[in-house]
């Protein structure tokens, strides 16, 4: 009798100390962690800054339908052991109901997502935009494709803003990478062009 | 004997050292935050035409700490002169602690957790403008109280999760009425009319992005010499797809009985809408700089039947609610839609708000 009370016990602390001690969600997924994430193969990352002339303002303004303030987006090309690119990744601060949400969007060799991963999350609601139910409707989006919020992709309910802006943020992210690539306004390239841009 | 006890130790060593290490995880003070949503209305029957300046309610926030968050809202209705209609109240008003998502501890005003409109109520959140008779006799939204409790969500897989809220709070107080409902029954801050408590909670369960049902229950005693008890039971269902979305809620109220009051009543509503955007609106003002704008059309049938355990005829309103909303962006929305009552005039009904 004793001896089971020991047991009941020793496997009650444990329980305990699995609830208390289960792992806080982190709010910071580094870039690192977040290119990792969504390009598993990757070996080694360059990164390339893009400075944006005034023709890719526009079309990425076009494509968005409001303004473009940034000069120059860095990005991320993740390679595998064989020094082949497997894709583009965009870290973007887009702004939520009050404060940026920080989120990197990678885009596959064949012009569509790969994956979507959110860094930073700083609303005290809302949180639910970092799970992978909703950041999967956004793999092998393109270019072409609609994101329509509430349309095209099913927001979180108490979480619409951040849904919407995540949304804006992988259809910015697309059309970066298209510029970037050398894409025309006619849409993404079929093959993938050279990178251009200054080596960092 | 020995062995058993170096287990024990054992056990106990090792789940205070990971508590430990989850409790030193964040630490870091965050931002105050102050925003809030804003609603103008305008009402239109055969017996009035009315602009209302129904509500302006301030949010204030704080993330004290990362695993510390203070939330409170203040609304003011009708202008805030309370010589004049006005009302100034305190909408909810709490403290979160985080254990971890699974369990964060809430104490102070809460918006009680019964259903889903009375916590999903924010004007801008809203598709229409009038809430449903359901949430104004059955489950009297905004319904806050005052207590402790948990909340928190797991994650079943990749796909489907599962929410809870459950508070113990100091609970409804007054008589059921045959003409308000539970209305009149929500509780003042300052003190309970009773010692015994409330425990009112919600589990919800989604199998996937899209899909959410609820249940929900309330108990508790609600006169002063704690002989009359009160339970309610509820069910909540959301569906989302595309650009079509359906949400409905059914509640039931049982009291125990006092003098004529009733002792039972429900309601429930139903409610869907589509979502679209006309081509032709396109490089119009409705859509300039907007990056999404969006048209929705929706419609709503509910009923309250505020005393089923009477044979004498009652009060059980229905409406139906048909309009269309215009959101230039997610947070401001214009809506226009016409009210049909069986039991009062019926009236068109428009209004303007925005989250900020």
């Amino acid at each position: 009798m004793i001896r089971f009370l020991y047991i009941f016990v020793i496997f009650l602390f444990y329980s305990v100390g699995v609830l208390v001690a289960a792992p806080i969600d982190q709010v910071y997924l580094s870039s690192e962690k977040a290119i990792q994430e969504i390009f598993p193969e990757l070996v080694s990352v360059e990164t390339r800054r893009f400075e944006l002339s005034a023709e890719d303002k526009l079309f990425l303004s076009d494509l968005l339908n409001t303004p473009i303030r940034n000069t120059y987006y860095d990005i991320l090309i993740p390679k595998n052991k064989k020094n082949a690119v497997l894709g583009y990744a965009v870290v973007l601060n887009e702004l939520g109901k009050f404060y940026p949400i920080t989120f990197m969007v990678g885009v596959g060799v064949d012009g569509k997502v790969a994956g979507t991963a959110v860094m930073v999350y700083r609303e005290k609601i809302g949180a639910d935009v970092r799970k992978k139910r909703f950041l999967n409707q956004f793999r092998s989006k393109s270019l072409e494709s609609r994101l329509r919020p509430d349309v095209d992709v099913d927001c979180i309910s108490g979480a619409t803003v951040s849904s919407w802006t995540v949304t804006f943020g992988v259809k910015k992210a697309l059309g970066i990478v298209h510029r970037f690539l050398g894409g025309g306004g006619g849409g993404a390239p079929s093959t993938p062009l050279r990178a251009q841009g200054p080596e960092r | 004997m020995r062995y058993s006890f170096l287990m024990c130790g054992l056990a106990i060593a090792t789940s205070l050292v990971t508590s430990v290490h989850a409790v030193a995880q964040g630490g870091q003070t965050g931002d105050r935050h102050i925003g809030g949503y804003f609603d103008t209305e305008w009402q239109s029957g055969t017996s009035s035409d009315s602009f209302i300046a129904h509500r302006f309610v301030l949010d204030v926030s704080s993330q004290v700490h990362s695993r510390i968050l203070f939330n409170a809202e203040v609304e003011f209705e009708y202008g805030g002169d309370t010589s004049k209609s006005g009302e100034i109240k305190i909408e909810q008003a709490w403290m979160d602690y985080k254990i971890n998502n699974a369990a964060i501890l809430r104490t102070g005003i809460v918006v009680v957790p019964f259903g889903r409109v009375n916590v999903l109520h924010d004007s801008d959140v809203r598709e229409l403008t009038d809430r449903s008779l359901y949430a104004k006799y059955i489950v009297p939204t905004t319904w806050s109280d005052t207590g402790i409790g948990v909340h928190g969500n797991l994650d079943l897989s990749d796909e489907a999760v599962l929410d809870y809220e459950i508070y113990v709070l100091n609970g409804l107080s007054g008589t059921p009425s045959a003409t308000k409902g539970v209305r009149d029954m929500r509780p003042n801050f300052k003190t309970d009319n009773n010692k015994n408590k409330a425990i009112v909670g919600r589990l919800a369960y989604s199998p996937f992005l899209g899909l959410t049902g609820g249940t929900s229950m309330y108990t508790g005693k609600y006169d002063a010499e704690e002989k009359l008890g009160m339970s309610m039971l509820g069910f909540d269902v959301a569906w989302k797809s595309g650009p079509f979305y359906s949400v409905s809620e059914w509640a039931q109220v049982k009291a125990d009985a006092s003098g004529s009051a009733p002792t039972e009543m429900n309601g429930f509503y139903i409610e869907g809408g589509y979502t679209f955007f006309p081509d032709f609106f396109k490089n119009t003002f409705l859509d300039e700089d907007f990056s999404n704008p969006t048209f929705t059309v929706f419609g709503r049938y509910g009923q309250a039947s505020l005393d089923t355990s009477s044979t004498a005829a009652v009060s059980n309103p229905k409406r139906t609610t048909v309009g269309v909303n215009y959101r230039p962006m997610a947070t401001t929305v214009f809506k226009m839609e016409y009210q049909m009552n069986d039991a009062a005039e019926n009236v068109v009904l428009g209004s303007v708000a925005v989250g900020f």
